[in-house]
């Protein structure tokens, strides 16, 4: 009545000009528009729409423009290709991992926010013995399925559609390949047996094992998940391949050389990744136990003692690795929720990474920090 | 066989590119009046007006029947997304003329309190609440927010009344930026 008054007939009319519980209501619901809009309200201008639009002309002039109905052109081709697969599974991937065992520390919970924590190379090495502490089995392994829409990699993985509403002015336009990957699920059982073996075998003392540890079972899960790259990935596989076509099997290293190539030489590419958070359920061990067995560890720089530390249960944070001496990493915010940002604006690389509703997302990209905040925010 | 990639579009595409001018001359003060009424700073509101036709140029067809509310509702998301990029809501607050040319300073202080506070507050509401503010206020009919929502006209009012009701909610519990 307040908003549309002309809406009203006659007999409404007559009926409120003799209620008083009407007219008490319509006041209430007058002044709280009337107090909506006092505080909402703007100075008026006038615009000129012909100047803006030979701005955004301008703008969009070079661009590919949409056609037809179909929201994106998706020249979609196989990510069976090893180099393109490894690429696409490494920026998915990288929201949570520095090596398979980190990656696994920090699956112990389900963190609700990312943390960075600095660390140099020589960090890692006091966890390498870790992997000889039991076995690890995967019991439904993680495989990337490519997908010909956005709409249908939400549907494979159950996430929401990855259409973020703002693109670099180097990816928009550009084709789109779309990929998802099922829940995943592994194992890491503790052996006392396998690590005092393992121990020996280097001459070292026998690592001790509280009671309950030994034989409990760690089962983590991780994904679904689905991502989207923006960019000249054809390029990319072709100029992998052309790279790696004098690698020999076995060979190791080039291949690495030659992806890094690739990328640098393949134009701007944009990765946008959703991934459910993961989480880890233990048959026997706790989560402050197995912190207690980390942190016995020797050899544990300040930065990954701080990393597991940081972790809580039961929701807690996840450690995002952060190479200090190549990148910095700063706090953001993305939507409402706490995140890190990663990189600068030289267009040489940048992640944005978040947690939000329990899913872990990450755009990652050749491009600038502040496009790279702006994809993120318009997700 | 895999997918080929699409021909190139051309610049010079006229079946295309008029449409979209009607679309533009049509929308544009709509949209530049959405994002003025969020932000609360005319040249940033012409700024966000431009990314959000550039982003729809870009991904559909200006003939599309949801165009309008598309543009309105990208409008008020792109703002309110502002809004809560804490670095440029302090450097647009520190950037505010006063407004207010009341001989009253006390009623100065206090209109600009509020209008700071607002722009807090839209922040935290829920993305439809916000829109549903915004748009309506902004001048759209119940018929275009609820297009530009995805929800039936009939039920804008109750929407609008919940969402007065949470922003003041919000404004209570504003703490100073």
């Amino acid at each position: 009545m307040y908003d549309e008054p002309l809406a009203l007939d006659a007999g409404d009319r007559t009926h409120y000009q003799s209620c008083a519980s009407c007219q008490e209501r319509f006041g209430e619901i007058a002044g709280s528009a009337r107090h909506g809009a006092a505080l909402l309200a703007v100075a008026g201008a006038t615009v000129d729409a012909e100047a803006a639009l030979a701005r955004v002309k301008a703008a969009v002039g070079s661009r590919p423009a949409a056609r037809g109905g179909r929201l994106l052109s998706l020249p979609v081709r196989s990510w069976r290709t090893p180099a393109l697969a490894a690429a696409v599974a490494a920026a998915m991937v990288a929201t949570f991992a520095f090596t398979s065992l980190a990656s696994s520390l920090a699956q112990i919970f389900q963190p609700t926010q990312v943390t960075p924590v600095s660390i140099s190379s020589g960090d890692l090495t006091g966890l390498d013995s870790l992997a000889t502490y039991g076995d690890v089995k995967w019991t439904q392994r993680p495989e990337l399925k490519e997908a010909g829409s956005a709409a249908e990699a939400a549907g494979a993985s159950g996430l929401g559609q990855i259409n973020p509403r703002y693109l670099p002015a180097g990816v928009a336009g550009k084709p789109v390949t779309y990929g998802a990957v099922a829940q995943s699920q592994g194992t890491f059982t503790f052996s006392a047996a396998k690590a005092t073996a393992a121990a020996q075998a280097q001459g070292k003392p026998a690592p001790s094992f509280k009671p309950g540890i030994d034989g409990s079972t760690l089962v983590v899960q991780v994904g679904p998940a689905e991502a989207a790259v923006f960019g000249d990935v054809q390029g990319l596989i072709a100029k992998a391949r052309a790279g790696g076509a004098g690698d020999k099997p076995g060979a190791s290293g080039s291949g690495t050389q030659d992806a890094q190539s690739a990328l640098t030489t393949a134009g701007p590419l944009l990765a946008v990744a959703e991934v459910r958070a993961p989480t880890l359920s233990s048959t026997g061990a706790s989560v402050k136990d197995i912190k207690a067995l980390l942190l016995a560890q020797p050899g544990l720089s300040p930065a990954v003692r701080s990393a597991i530390t940081s972790l809580d249960d039961p929701t807690g944070n996840l450690p995002i690795p952060i190479p200090a001496d190549r990148v910095t990493a700063t706090p953001v915010t993305v939507n409402g929720v706490k995140g890190t940002e990663i990189g600068d604006n030289t267009g040489l690389g940048a992640a944005v990474i978040w947690i939000k509703g329990g899913v872990v997302y990450a755009v990652a990209g050749t491009v600038s920090k502040d496009d790279a905040v702006k994809v993120a925010q318009s997700l | 066989m895999p997918d080929q990639p699409p021909a190139p579009a051309t610049g010079a595409d006229e079946s295309r590119e008029q449409p979209f001018d009607r679309l533009f001359m049509a929308e544009y003060g709509k949209v530049v009046a959405i994002a003025h009424r969020v932000l609360a700073d005319r040249p940033e509101a012409e700024d966000v007006a431009q990314e959000v036709f550039i982003d729809f140029h870009r991904r559909h067809p200006a003939t599309a029947a949801y165009a309008a509310g598309w543009l309105h509702k990208a409008a008020v998301h792109t703002s309110l997304n502002r809004i809560r990029s804490r670095k440029r809501r302090e450097r647009r607050e520190l950037s505010q003329p006063p407004r207010e040319t009341s001989d009253d300073p006390q009623r100065v202080v206090e209109a600009e309190e509020d209008r700071r506070l607002v722009r807090v507050a839209l922040g935290r509401l829920s993305p439809k609440a916000a829109s549903v503010l915004v748009l309506r206020y902004s001048g759209l009919s119940y018929v275009e927010v609820g297009t530009a929502l995805g929800v039936g006209a009939g039920q804008i009012g109750t929407l609008l009344r919940r969402a007065e009701q949470a922003l003041k909610k919000e404004m209570n519990r504003a703490p100073s930026v």
